[in-house]
């Protein structure tokens, strides 16, 4: 490649338009992202120990709740007969959701060659693992005797029993193990080659030797390289399916069974999608303070916000168009429950909800058609807040609403989440927000080797939209080889 | 590159397969015109069967144009302008809906109603087969609001295709490359969302509403993706038909080819997703409402139908697909392609003909004849098209991106 030497001075033609700032090298990159690890314990930013400390104290709540429910049982929540399932199962689907965003990001985009995932996937592959940390516990929770949630797991046993296998509660329990293990996986390769940086770069012996350790003998061979990128495609393919299947599988917790509101043909795509939705959510809102305060806005530029924006905007849409399908089928069908149950969620108790999410899901979003909306900063942040409870109210309109008024009035009830409900949901963002302030302190949270090689592909390509444009627009193929 | 005469080495030569479509037409056309004096019931199923089928592909086209307009990428602009071609069609096919419309009108004085909602007999309160649940249905189903969607549908893509086309031409005539870019965008991004509730509707009409007593809010995307399916392997078997035109040959390198058949894999697995996430949701629930629709389909000797489609519509394709040396081939990919193609046929025979024949047996020629005319006229107006612009939009920036996937 002689001709494709690199103008480090070529400027793109518009800021918003680009993935990469100009002004950046290799080396500017390697020390701006891993030199925040790096810094020694006495000399962490105030401002992470502030953070820290408050999702610390969220985390003591979340144990102090578990540890309540395990005394008392499960009747110290608001759950009841009819409304079986409230805020343990609204909230498990809430985290998972996003969840997905993590993994879309970091499989699917890596096998459509979109190199503009390289400065956020590290971000969102962890949120990934934070947050089915955060769903995962729900379930087991939910069991009421939580230590038996092995029970789940089919194995040969002196009782002689076997979950049912045709139930998609017992599917969770190899969707979620599953997933959880492949992306913890996919994760850990991905942070192979810059421990590696860490562990050169580290000046303290113990975080040499503990960033030795955890690169596991890393050299940047051209051999380790080879498998590396052969493992990220494996895993990436792997996990591709897996975004998929989970979330289609916790649709199918509902639409599997009769309830109005649950058996709806159209909930797997629809679920996941929304997963997508509430996923890319809870990037941009963590994302857009996290670039600000450690300067990566050369890195995460308002480009990515921008396609961030459009993703969250198409998935949306499709969860719209879900909820147009409900209402289509309510009507349509002509069956007394489904037509009750849109009559409920307009009308009932809990039509606050259905309006809110209305609100939050398919209105507050449609500004995002407008770039300067995509590309405006509190704006994004606005809209996002508003997507993350729009998503939550969903699982509450599905969940609470279909099961308070089912088949037959006299069985009807009424749904109120008690303070333990609110503190094991406040308790799991310490779980998550803890998790979080670590990761983000001891590793590095952009993938250094990527940025290095997007910036050489970046360059390349401006390289080339320059070239072409001496010559008229008439480009020719580049005759590199 | 301002031109207005194109060149050979710009057009592809596509007299032969025009020809071959003229020809499918008049003889499928032909036959079903004879059926029509045989049985002029067995003549209305089939067309709507065959118009139900064929539709997917100027739609398929149609939302594959405004989607490389959104993403863009090397697959897009390779396949831009048979895109273009296809969707085209769909003006055409306005008048071909004919038919379908008058259906609903019972133009044709059939004792038996083709959808059983038309009916008034069944619909109007005391009638002799009256019916609560179509009669629910009613203020939707009605023949003149049946109508009056179907012109809305075709004129919002009638529009969206004749648009597109004739932006992307004045492109190729010099007009300012960036302007036009992003007006075709700016209308992609609005024509995807109306494509989706449009289509959508038309599925449940003209599909689903022929067992007016079963839905699915699943039905319309099973449509869509049985259409993207289709599309992609249509544009894949074209390329091989296209391939040795000089201009192809200059710009196009094998990357976006081995793009195109990533997503010819991942639209196998969407359809089989889809379909099998209907199949189980109503299997389980097996509530009365839902599983008549999917008994039909077992009973008769459909099942074997069905079994034929988990088989070549999804393991074969699946598997072949999976190895990368299938999809950097193109004469490889262009026969999984075809597979697939041919069970587009069987999958739309599996959606809509078991609500006219309980047994499989009963599939006549009649049936057969209207999909082979009606594919042939959209095959020869796709190949008339393409001879008439330029196999690639040469004046559009995103060219650029096939000759960076050059080096690989």
């Amino acid at each position: 490649m002689a001709q494709a030497q690199p103008l480090r001075n070529t400027p793109p033609p518009d800021p918003g338009e680009s993935y990469l700032l100009p002004g950046e090298t290799y080396t500017s990159m390697t020390q701006k992202i891993g030199d925040v690890p790096l810094v020694s314990p006495l000399k962490t930013p105030k401002g992470w120990l502030i953070g820290f400390s408050i999702s610390f104290v969220l985390l003591m709540i979340f144990l102090m709740s578990v540890t309540w429910l395990l005394f008392r049982g499960v009747g110290v929540w608001g759950i009841n007969v009819p409304v079986a399932w409230g805020m343990d199962i609204i909230n498990f689907v809430w985290w998972i959701g996003i969840g997905h965003a993590g993994t879309l990001i970091s499989a699917i985009l890596l096998l459509l060659n979109q190199g503009w995932r390289n400065s956020i996937n590290r971000f969102a592959e962890a949120m990934t693992l934070f947050a089915v940390a955060c769903a995962g516990m729900y379930p087991i929770l939910h069991l009421g005797r939580p230590w038996l949630f092995y029970w789940l797991i089919p194995y040969p046993n002196t009782h002689g029993m076997w979950p049912n296998f045709r139930s998609p509660l017992d599917w969770d329990v190899f969707a979620i193990s599953t997933y959880a293990s492949v992306s913890l996986v996919f994760w850990l390769v991905g942070l192979l080659p810059d421990f590696a940086t860490l562990r050169d770069r580290s000046t303290n012996i113990w975080a040499k030797r503990t960033y030795g350790l955890a690169a596991l003998g890393w050299r940047g061979s051209a051999r380790h390289w080879h498998r590396y990128e052969m493992a990220s495609l494996l895993l990436a393919g792997l996990s591709t399916p897996l975004v998929v299947s989970v979330h289609s599988i916790i649709s199918l917790d509902f639409a599997i069974s009769q309830v109005p509101g649950w058996q709806v043909t159209v909930f797997p795509p629809y679920f996941v999608a929304g997963a997508v939705f509430a996923g890319f959510a809870m990037v941009l809102l963590l994302m857009i303070p996290v670039r600000k305060i450690y300067g990566f806005e050369s890195y995460i530029t308002m480009r990515h916000l921008d396609v961030m924006a459009k993703v969250m905007l198409t998935t949306g849409m499709i969860v719209v168009y879900g909820y147009f399908m409900e209402v289509w089928a309510a009507l349509y069908g002509g069956s007394v429950f489904e037509e009750y149950l849109l009559f409920n969620r307009l009308n009932g108790p809990s039509a606050w909800a259905y309006f809110g999410l209305l609100f939050c899901n398919a209105v507050a979003i449609q500004p995002l058609w407008f770039k300067r909306v995509r590309q405006s900063i509190p704006a994004l942040l606005v809209i996002s807040i508003i997507i993350s409870i729009g998503m939550w109210l969903e699982r509450y309109v599905i969940i609470v609403i279909s099961l308070e008024r089912d088949f037959l009035p006299s069985s009807w009830g009424q749904y109120v989440p008690t303070f333990w409900d609110w503190s094991l949901y406040l308790g799991t963002f310490g779980l998550f927000f803890t998790l979080l302030f670590l990761f983000i302190r001891v590793m590095p949270m952009i993938n250094i080797f990527e940025m290095r090689l997007f910036q050489y592909q970046e360059e390349e390509r401006l390289h080339r939209t320059s070239h072409s444009s001496h010559t008229g627009g008439e480009s020719k193929p580049a005759s590199a080889d | 590159m301002a031109t207005t005469t194109l060149s050979r080495s710009q057009v592809p030569q596509l007299n032969r397969l025009q020809l071959f479509g003229i020809g499918a037409a008049v003889i499928g056309l032909a036959l079903l015109a004879l059926g029509f004096f045989i049985n002029p019931q067995v003549f209305l199923e089939s067309y709507i069967f065959g118009f139900y089928f064929v539709m997917a592909f100027p739609l398929g086209c149609l939302a594959f144009l405004m989607i490389q307009h959104l993403t863009g990428g090397a697959w897009g602009i390779m396949s831009r302008r048979m895109l273009e071609a296809g969707a085209l069609a769909l003006p055409i096919f306005f008048i071909l809906s004919v038919p379908v419309v008058l259906t609903v009108y019972n133009f044709l004085n059939l004792d038996l109603f083709i959808y059983q909602w038309s009916d008034p007999s069944v619909v109007t309160p005391g009638g002799e087969n009256f019916d609560p649940l179509v009669a629910h249905k009613v203020p939707w189903l009605s023949p003149a609001w049946f109508a009056a969607r179907m012109v809305i549908y075709f004129v919002i893509w009638s529009v969206l295709a004749l648009l597109l086309r004739t932006w992307s031409l004045q492109q190729d005539r010099g007009a300012k490359s960036l302007v036009m870019v992003d007006r075709m965008r700016k209308l992609s991004g609005i024509g995807t969302a109306l494509f989706v509730m449009s289509v959508t509707f038309f599925a449940l009409d003209v599909g689903l509403s022929l067992d007016a007593h079963w839905y699915s809010t699943m039905y319309g995307v099973h449509y869509m993706v049985n259409a993207g399916l289709g599309t992609l392997a249509f544009i894949i078997l074209a390329l091989t038909q296209i391939r040795h035109t000089a201009i192809f040959e200059e710009h196009v390198p094998i990357k976006p080819i081995h793009d195109l058949g990533k997503l010819l894999f991942a639209f196998t697995i969407l359809w089989t997703y889809v379909s099998f996430g209907q199949f189980v949701i109503i299997w389980s629930g097996d509530v009365a409402e839902f599983t008549p629709w999917y008994a039909r389909r077992i009973d008769g000797g459909w099942v074997y139908v069905s079994l034929l489609l988990m088989a070549l519509s999804f393991f074969a394709p699946f598997l072949a697909l999976l190895s990368r040396g299938n999809k950097r081939n193109l004469n490889r990919l262009a026969q999984i392609a075809l597979v697939i193609l041919f069970m587009r046929v069987v999958d739309m025979i599996w959606v809509i003909l078991p609500e006219f024949h309980a047994q499989v047996t009963q599939i006549s020629w009649v049936n057969l004849a209207a999909p082979v005319g009606l594919f042939g006229v959209w095959l020869a107006i796709w190949a008339w098209n393409m001879q008439r612009a330029a196999l690639l939009p040469l004046n559009d920036p995103q060219m650029d991106s096939l000759h960076a996937g050059g080096h690989h």
